[in-house]
């Protein structure tokens, strides 16, 4: 794929006219994708795909384009010179743009993980096989993806590996009383360990037997909780999205982090920071921009650091973290605790247990205060000890105050969170979190 | 090779030839072959964004045989690439049969072809690209003509969608369909209050040309929307506790999506959801008897209406597309699903007790590259007869919201809660002052019961929404809803915030 991605840049040289410039990012994919219900199939298939972005500059003026290709140079001649021909005509008409930006970088860099994983077929065995009566349900994806930028000055970006997302329950059945019942785990990486597959799936096992039990209502009000890193995963991100961590929100007032710019701060214990050194996304922006491997977020509990995209750059006036245009911070790491993992039920003493949450959204921004609802495996906890699971509760409550002056403590221990998203294309990414126990979740249903 | 001498399926009307040529000797092989085309303007705080143009084309091939089913989809439309894509489907099938869900080859599948195209008045080419900018311009203007107002941005998208679907059954499928997401966005802030109004919350969408932008009310919404940011932001928190709640076409259309819609995909009855989306807390027995709503609840899957965001001819399965009502006066009656989940559910699939309900064509997919499940189309509330002032006055007391501004939901589709853009007291039968951050909760059959009053067609308004999440692999899909004013009892309405 690597050469025909240097066919198609070179192509795209052969095109351009004068005063022309480019930048591009040209997406690859070879996946298998196998969703299961009950260890049964409900479908299975493989998709083939391969893309290009294409941002076309014509002295100051600049358009956009995307355009789906085979991944065969002779046969996507026609339809790259019909985009170029078309963004051509469009950049003519196109106004200047006060923020436009070109990667000046001039360089050729390559990171290659080759193909470790066991061929589909083999790996499907484990996953389907029955765990003591319990019924997996999910997906199954692997196979190669790759991700290469360059542009028309000489910079050329390539990223290739082969990876594998399990993002998996184990359900109790389908009957009114089992309908909800089930434990998750997401497993996602570049190496297939089947010792270590077989280990997580006999932990979740185990958790299940534990939904057996009649659950228990609790009423609205506080209680001290323990979140696994699961769910501080659907916080950030939910903080993420809303613009939390993004210089432009920060700066035109919709963040919800916005109370921590003007002086107010979290608990010291909260360390945030958005770090590709941990090699699961590419080391360059889509826009070919050199992203700052490591980007403290919040240190000690104060902010130090949003994500700026070159264009906010451009218009604000500061310099670029390589970020996305969303501002969104990919490859999150919060800092771990001193809490162990073993001793949470103690640590709680009276309160819940929170395996993961749903649906989450911001209610309200000022205080940054999120919604949502527990799923999975979810528990009370009484006199130390994990006792029956919950009926599902709604929870609001403000995350300035669930990291401030709430926050217990995080766990010693953190966990690898796969991206595992797939709209239009599988994401790469994770999250490397803890998990915490906060005093006083406010349950509100 | 040089340029052109590989053979590409380039012009879609060859697909049955072609399909001829790659299926392999089994019991049905389908091709789906698409082509989109999408095409935006946006402008952010008086400066125009780069103008972008983006094209798909790819194709997925099915193969049923020996009661398994496999795909490949692949963007490469050469003859190698679809036969070899044919074969690996084929594999697929062979490889699942003994573990899929159902015997995929007893189930029915659709036998009759033929067309679907939307009717668009004005092209995107109609206008130049300097023109509509300045029009996204002049509105960026509106918007922004306040101090308190600190960001804004202004957006036009269109769609164009061509599919082809042809399979070995003899069936042959066309449909075009174009549609248009104009949108725009205001946030004011103020004495650290910040407020936002959109058009819709991107719920104005429609199925249609450049036409549909006014249709929409784009001209008067721009000033419309910046006034009532700032005024929102000296606007008194909205009352908590329970009362008669208002609920404009554009909230209506998330109150419907979420707690409707969702619940009544077939697939999430099934399970099939249960490791993603969620599950549903209807079950395969509430067909027929499940008392959903109040009497005055009626709900359609109307793929029919020719300006609604997700009307169509056919699903991506070729099952042609028909109205249905879901729900018949407050009554569970039929479910959101394709024939497959409609078969597994007869069956006693996954478990559960057999039951028969009827299926909707439904089986739809995001793009070549993902395969059909069960997804709504447009799913409507169907008008009723009081107008906006009989509304208000039944209300007598209470609280008027509209647009989203943030949802949430339980996994089985329950427990819910709502926050709008939009809130306005009523008292005495009046739309009285604004108050902010609005939000309230419920659960689904609860609320839907408590429905007192539904407008007239004079209240209807048909909406949609470009972002419908759900599947594994993940897909996002368009929707349409359309829903006229309504009005509920015994709400639980708050404010958020401070």
């Amino acid at each position: 794929m690597q050469a025909w991605f240097h066919d198609v840049v070179n192509y795209l040289c052969d095109l351009l006219g004068a005063d022309q410039r480019f930048t591009c990012r040209v997406t690859g994919e070879d996946s298998d994708m196998v969703r299961f219900n009950g260890g049964r199939i409900r479908q299975a298939g493989s998709v083939t795909q391969r893309e290009l972005a294409l941002q076309l500059i014509e002295g100051d003026r600049q358009v956009r384009g995307t355009l789906e290709l085979t991944g065969d140079i002779a046969a996507d001649r026609f339809p790259l010179r019909q985009l170029h021909d078309a963004l051509s005509t469009l950049v003519r008409e196109a106004p200047p743009d006060p923020h436009l930006c070109f990667p000046d970088a001039v360089s050729t860099t390559e990171d290659r993980e080759d193909d470790r994983l066991p061929p589909t077929s083999a790996v499907l065995p484990l996953i389907l096989a029955e765990q003591r009566d319990l019924q997996p349900v999910g997906i199954y994806m692997a196979g190669r993806i790759a991700e290469g930028v360059a542009t028309s000055s000489g910079l050329r970006r390539w990223y290739e590996t082969h990876t594998f997302d399990l993002d998996l329950s184990l359900c109790l059945g389908l009957g009114p009383r089992e309908r909800d019942r089930s434990v998750k785990l997401t497993l996602g990486g570049t190496r297939w360990d089947p010792a270590e597959v077989e280990r997580q799936l006999a932990t979740a096992a185990a958790k299940a037997e534990r939904l057996r039990a009649d659950r228990v209502r609790v009423a609205p009000g506080a209680y001290r909780t323990y979140i696994a890193p699961s769910g501080w995963k659907m916080i950030l991100r939910t903080l993420g999205w809303r613009g939390a961590f993004s210089h432009r929100a920060v700066a035109n007032g919709t963040s919800p982090f916005a109370a921590l710019h003007r002086g107010e701060r979290l608990s010291t214990r909260v360390s945030i920071s958005e770090n590709h050194s941990l090699g699961w996304t590419a080391p360059f922006s889509p826009d070919g921009f050199r992203r700052r491997l490591e980007l403290p977020l919040v240190e000690e509990g104060r902010v130090s650091s949003v994500c700026v995209a070159p264009r906010t750059a451009l218009e604000y006036g500061v310099p670029h973290t390589g970020a996305t245009a969303e501002e969104n911070p990919g490859s999150i790491e919060v800092a771990a605790g001193d809490l162990p993992l073993a001793e949470i039920p103690e640590r709680i003493g009276d309160g819940l247990y929170l395996d993961h949450l749903h649906y989450l959204n911001l209610s309200d921004r000022g205080t940054a205060s999120v919604t949502g609802l527990t799923r999975f495996a979810a528990f009370r906890v009484r006199d130390g000890r994990i006792a029956e699971p919950l009926e599902i509760v709604r929870f609001d409550d403000s995350v300035l105050q669930l990291l401030g002056e709430r926050l217990i403590g995080f766990t010693a221990e953190r966990e690898r969170l796969p991206e595992g998203r797939s709209y239009h294309r599988r994401a790469l990414g994770g999250a490397l979190l803890p998990g915490a126990i906060v005093e006083g979740l406010r349950i509100v249903s | 090779m040089s340029e052109g001498s590989t053979e590409l399926l380039r012009d879609f009307s060859e697909a049955d030839a072609w399909l001829a040529r790659i299926a392999p000797p089994v019991d049905f092989c389908s091709l789906r072959l698409v082509e989109s085309r999408t095409q935006a303007v946006a402008t952010r705080r008086g400066v125009p964004l780069p103008s972008r143009i983006d094209i798909g084309c790819g194709a997925m091939v099915t193969v049923i045989d020996g009661g398994g089913v496999g795909y490949a989809a692949t963007s490469d439309l050469s003859f190698p690439s679809l036969y070899q894509a044919a074969r690996t489907a084929l594999t697929w099938a062979e490889r699942m049969r003994e573990r899929a869900v159902i015997d995929f080859s007893s189930v029915d599948r659709p036998r009759r072809g033929g067309s679907y195209a939307t009717t668009e008045e004005i092209p995107w080419e109609a206008w130049p690209l300097s023109e509509k900018l300045e029009r996204l311009l002049e509105t960026d203007a509106l918007l922004g003509a306040d101090p308190r107002v600190v960001d804004r941005r202004t957006r036009w998208e269109h769609r164009r969608t061509v599919t082809r679907l042809v399979t070995t059954d003899g069936i042959s499928i066309d449909q075009t369909r174009v549609r248009v997401v104009p949108d725009m966005v205001v946030v004011a802030s103020d004495h650290g209050e910040t407020q936002q109004r959109s058009f819709g919350g991107r719920g104005s969408c429609r199925q249609g040309g450049l036409e549909m932008i006014e249709a929409l009310g784009w001209s008067e919404a721009g000033e419309r929307l910046r006034d009532e940011a700032v005024a929102l932001l000296d606007a008194p928190l909205c009352p908590s506790g329970p009362t008669r709640l208002l609920i404009g076409p554009s909230q209506m259309i998330l109150q419907i999506h979420e707690s409707i819609g969702h619940p009544l995909e077939l697939d999430r009855i099934l399970g099939d959801e249960r490791n993603f989306a969620g599950t549903s807390f209807v079950g395969p027995g509430d067909f027929g008897t499940l008392q959903y709503g109040s009497e005055l609840l009626n709900v359609s899957f109307d793929p029919t209406l020719p300006e609604e965001f997700a009307s169509y001819g056919f699903d991506d399965e070729g099952a042609p597309a028909e109205r249905r009502l879901l729900i018949e006066r407050g009554i569970l009656r039929r479910g959101l699903g394709g024939g497959t989940s409609a078969a597994r559910l007869a069956r006693g699939g996954e478990g559960l007790p057999p039951a028969e309900v009827e299926a909707v064509a439904c089986s739809r997919a995001c793009h070549w590259n993902r395969p059909p499940i069960d997804r709504m189309a447009n799913l409507n509330v169907e008008p009723g007869e009081d107008s906006l002032t009989d509304l208000l006055a039944r209300a007598e007391d209470g609280i008027f919201v509209d647009v989203n501004s943030s949802w949430s939901i339980d996994d089985s589709r329950r427990n819910f809660q709502f926050g709008c853009e939009v809130g306005r007291r009523i008292e005495g039968g009046e739309l009285k002052g604004w108050v902010r951050n609005p939000g309230y909760r419920g659960r689904s059959t609860d609320f839907w019961r408590s429905l007192i009053g539904v407008g007239d067609r004079s209240t209807f308004e048909v909406l949609g929404t470009p972002n419908c999440g759900k599947g594994e692999p993940n897909q996002m899909v368009e929707v349409g809803h359309a829903s006229p004013v309504c009005l509920f009892d015994g709400i639980d309405v708050f404010g958020t915030g401070v």
